[in-house]
């Protein structure tokens, strides 16, 4: 009989057994409370092994017992330890002196393991047989393996009925004795240490991308389908192997299956069969989970070639655009967050609505993008969506807009741009100062100087003048440089200061344009006693004539 | 697996094996101040301080008939086996189950572990006499022989027969449920194929001799057992490991799903198939990886066992089927479950031929197909592990004597063990062994196999011998 010593002992290290299950079914392994569990329970088994060999704990279904001393007890179905162990077979678990923290640990992973879940293939039994411990054993019952109790008992009896009778052995044993078949002589050549070379090189080979072997045959499995099953079947194949070929970060063999089946939709002397189905797996992939996993693999460590990344978004529907834009707001990594921007620029241009319809998206930072991809895209019908986009609330956003609406160009943009020149930041007049330089047409051109006219101009801040003379410059013609020589021009009594200030942004421009007629003008206002009238004619001077 | 790694690992081991076994058979002759005697322990001591620094701690272990370095089971060929033989031989003796080395060894710590081994033989209890004498030895400590899952107690035949049987009920009730459209889980098969890994490392010939019952029940369940069976017997003799032996194991189960399309009429039909009956047989693989892929979520089993499913009968040449256009390379779990599978179905009574063949003639037709259909590395690993006549074997000895092959014998592959069933003045007998390496006085062998019997010819089965 064990003393109450052991017995105390033994029910602290099941105690300690049962915490740390539901401990590291909470938490991730290297949590600190995961590690002190587990420092706890290997502690405990250390003290108990100081004074015995092992420890060997006989399991029913609602106990646990050692030397036949109950340790544990609990009748619930639910958080049994004993139960837990006893539906797979398990009657007996013996832990040696010897056994280490990683065993203790390893163990304590697999008590804890999610065995509730659909796709699981293992069971307690199956988790230990694989970790094959040395010094944890274990004893089970395999009944429970078997659906039929007493398949065994009726398959011997059948054995046992078709056994030959003897009256067939014998008259075998005659008819050989007489003129049975010599032995067929085989010529078994003994294994050489080159037969196992051999095979450590087929087992090399073996570790080849299995899931790359599976794609090999499922475009076999293509040419051998018959019926529409045989194809819906396939197209949800391929779908799975895809999405599995992601989840291990295969980018590479994924985007070579795409690839070919991008092929195979267009391709001539392919059944139409082939074509529709190889359509339909594309549409098929296209999907938020798909995406999901592409993002991880953006964002994870391992090195990809933006090219793959390139050929494989190619290749999907532009039903991929709502799940790339939904992850584009999701990605850490600046590179990756510009390989999606560059994904929807290929996807949208053969869906920029979709891609334009997300402009409301509530994250400023994807609207931005969005709004990138769609200049990048260059396609003026995404104007009308960007209008309505001019007044967002993100000044980042403006500028992006803004911007995007001056590269696209077409109607309504202007005007959108001269109301932006209103708008109370600088940043957002100046963009779109930019923009209406960058149109260059003569209606941008009137709102120019129409500002620039304005009588409120003249009291702005110098450099925000300075820009708007900078961006009239790009019209290199008569009515700007007449314009320009009138402000050279004009004198005042009151605010000279702000005067001058015009008038060496004029001399600023006309130095900008270069137009060698000008020099006459400047050079009549190169000792004009202001400072900074004077230092911006001398500087256009030195330019027009440096253009020379 | 991490081959390089594992390649040179396991040479080292085999150099371990072969200098332990070396060293032991010196030590036996001369003690252990003699040259040879230190030289060898010398070569010892470097070998295992070369395995500890790449290793850490290094434990040799004997289970069932096998060594292995920590997880590994070593690899020997024909010409290590003598010293491999000896070596398991002197572990079983001593009841030794393991020689752990914890840190790296000195000359004396070998010299002491020499000592108390061939001291140790002579003792009425080996083991306690090694244990105690090398306890004074901190970096190596030994453990006493086991039985793996601690089955000792329990019958093997037994074990093994239900083993068997379960996993043909399994076979059974997974083509019930993959008819009826119902969800399949993997956990009961896992299990059963582990049973069937553990049994092949500690009764190989046992399990083996499973497989040759035949003729009971649907041919489809038991024949993916045996398939199973041996295929795992053979991943062993090739030294994958636990979870590939399991993989290849559970993948064989699956080989021949894509049958359950297939009419019972055809599958059952009692002569050979006509064209069109052809035709439908040969799209199994297809309606087989079609099944596999349909049964789950694409994972690793389903990409593995339907890669199988459909490569089984494509050949090593490509040239079975189905018939593919772009050349691959065949798996290597297909390659070896296609050897297993053509050997259970050659020497089965259902498919291609309806007269099948004994084991005998079953390797001679395959040796036929070595390097065409069959791959000729592994076909010889799988001819060296069933012998030439393998266990099921119904034989004439030129005593005159009918029995069959219930054990074969790796030495001698000509001279298994025989169950004899009738005896020289032809009367019925009870299943007396003999071993056809008995020689007599004279150093003649007593009994020598001179011919074989096909059971078909007169509807005979051995199996009742055989569970």
């Amino acid at each position: 009989m064990p003393g109450n010593n052991d017995i105390d002992q033994i029910r602290e290290i099941i105690r300690l057994i049962l915490k740390s299950k539901k401990i590291l079914k909470m938490y991730p392994p290297n949590n600190p409370l995961c590690v002190n569990i587990t420092d706890a329970c290997f502690g405990k088994f250390a003290e108990f092994f100081n004074f015995s060999e092992k420890l060997s704990l006989q399991i029913s279904q609602n106990g646990i017992f050692y030397d036949s001393e109950a340790v544990y007890s609990n009748t619930e179905k639910e958080d049994n330890l004993a139960l837990f162990f006893f539906k797979d077979g398990l009657r007996e678990i013996t832990f040696k002196r010897g056994m280490s923290r990683e065993d203790m640990s390893d163990f304590l992973k697999i008590i804890s393991f999610d065995f509730g879940r659909d796709a699981v293939d293992d069971d307690i039994v199956t988790l230990l047989w694989e970790k094959d411990f040395q010094n944890i054993q274990y004893v089970v019952d395999e009944i429970t393996l078997s659906d039929e109790e007493d398949y065994e008992t009726q398959a011997v009896a059948e054995i046992e009925e078709k056994s030959a009778d003897e009256e067939s052995l014998l008259k075998a044993y005659e008819d050989t004795l007489k003129n049975g078949e010599s032995v067929k002589e085989v010529e078994i050549a003994p294994l050489t240490d080159k037969d196992l070379k051999d095979l450590a090189g087929e087992f090399e080979k073996d570790t080849l991308d299995k899931a790359g072997k599976l794609v090999e045959i499922l475009f076999e499995m293509f040419l051998l389908s018959e019926t529409e099953d045989d194809f819906d079947d396939l197209a949800s194949f391929f779908a799975g192997v895809i999405e599995y070929l992601l989840s291990m970060e295969e980018i590479d063999t994924a985007t070579g299956v795409l690839l070919k089946l991008n092929y195979l939709k267009d391709a001539k002397g392919i059944s139409e069969e082939i074509r529709n189905c190889s359509k339909k797996i594309l549409v098929n992939i296209s999907t938020e989970k798909i995406i999901n996993l592409l993002g991880n693999i953006l964002d994870g460590s391992r090195k990809i070639k933006d090219k793959k990344i390139e050929d494989f978004v190619k290749c999907l529907d532009v039903q991929a655009i709502p799940p790339l834009i939904m992850i584009l707001g999701e990605l850490k990594k600046i590179h990756s967050r510009k390989l999606v921007v560059e994904a929807l620029v290929i996807l949208g241009r053969k869906d920029m609505v979709s891609l334009a319809e997300r402009l409301n998206d509530s994250r400023w930072y994807v609207v931005r993008n969005i709004i990138y991809v769609l200049r990048k895209i260059g396609d003026r019908k995404a104007v009308d969506y960007l209008l309505k986009t001019v007044k967002h609330g993100d000044v980042r956003v403006k500028k992006e807009v803004i911007r995007a609406l001056g590269a696209l160009g077409g109607g309504g943009v202007i005007q959108a741009l001269r109301n932006c020149l209103d708008d109370p930041d600088f940043q957002i007049e100046s963009a779109a100062l930019t923009e209406l330089g960058n149109i260059g047409s003569d209606a941008a051109k009137r709102i120019i100087l129409n500002r620039i006219a304005d009588s409120d101009f003249g009291v702005r801040d110098f450099e925000e003048k300075k820009k708007y003379f900078k961006i009239i410059s790009k019209w290199k013609d008569d009515e700007v440089c007449n314009f320009m020589a009138d402000i050279i021009g004009k004198k005042t009594f009151f605010g000279r200061t702000r005067n001058y200030e015009n008038r060496a942004c004029a001399a600023y421009c006309l130095g900008l344009i270069g137009n060698r007629e000008s020099l006459p003008l400047l050079d009549k206002h190169r000792n004009d006693g202001n400072k900074l009238f004077n230092e911006f004619v001398t500087e256009a001077i030195k330019q027009i004539e440096h253009e020379k | 697996m991490k081959n390089n790694q594992e390649i040179k690992i396991n040479q080292t081991a085999r150099d371990l094996l072969n200098q332990l076994s070396a060293l032991l058979r010196t030590s036996q002759v001369h003690d252990t101040g003699n040259e040879a005697v230190i030289s060898g322990i010398d070569r010892l001591v470097s070998i295992v301080n070369e395995l500890i620094d790449n290793q850490g701690t290094v434990r040799l272990i004997l289970r069932g008939e096998y060594f292995y370095l920590n997880d590994l089971r070593i690899r020997y060929s024909l010409e290590h086996l003598l010293n491999f033989d000896f070596l398991i031989r002197e572990f079983k003796k001593l009841e030794l189950g393991s020689v752990i080395f914890m840190s790296n060894v000195s000359h004396e710590d070998i010299k002491t572990f020499i000592g108390a081994f061939i001291s140790s033989s002579f003792s009425q209890k080996p083991f306690d006499a090694v244990e105690k004498k090398m306890s004074a030895v901190q970096s190596v400590a030994v453990e006493r022989l086991m039985k793996i899952a601690e089955t000792g107690s329990l019958d093997p035949r037994k074990m093994v027969r239900k083993t068997y049987f379960n996993a043909v009920t399994y076979s059974a009730g997974i083509i019930r449920k993959i008819q009826a459209g119902e969800k399949v889980s993997l956990k009961t098969a896992k299990r059963i194929v582990a049973s069937v890994v553990d049994q092949i490392v500690e009764e190989e010939q046992l399990l083996l001799g499973m497989t040759a019952i035949r003729d009971y029940d649907e041919y489809t369940y038991h024949h993916s057992v045996n398939v199973s069976i041996l295929s795992v017997a053979l991943g062993q003799r090739l030294g994958l490991n636990h979870k590939m032996l399991t993989d290849l194991g559970m993948m064989a189960m699956f080989h021949d799903i894509g049958k359950i399309n297939v009419p019972n009429e055809i599958l059952n039909k009692p002569s050979s198939f006509n064209d069109d009956e052809w035709k439908i047989i040969k799209k199994h693989p297809f309606w087989g990886a079609k099944a596999l892929l349909n049964l789950r979520k694409t994972d690793e089993f389903s990409v593995k066992a339907a890669i199988v499913a459909f490569e089984h009968h494509l050949n090593y040449d490509l040239s079975g089927y189905p018939k593919i256009r772009r050349r691959f390379e065949l798996d290597l779990f297909s390659r070896i479950i296609s050897v297993a599978d053509w050997y259970d179905a050659i020497t089965s009574a259902r498919v291609y031929t309806r007269n099948p063949l004994s084991p005998d003639k079953a390797l001679a037709v395959m040796l036929e197909n070595s390097g065409t259909r069959l791959d000729p590395l592994l076909l010889k690993f799988f001819i060296n592990m069933v012998g030439i006549f393998p266990i099921g074997t119904i034989v004439m000895l030129n005593t005159n004597e009918l029995g069959f092959v219930s054990g074969t014998n790796q030495l001698f592959l000509k001279r298994p063990k025989i169950t004899i069933i009738i005896d020289r003045d032809g009367y019925r007998v009870v299943g007396t062994m003999v071993d056809l390496t008995e020689k007599d006085e004279k150093g003649e062998y007593i009994r020598t196999i001179i011919k074989t019997v096909n059971p078909a010819k007169y509807k005979m089965t051995i199996a009742k011998y055989l569970m």
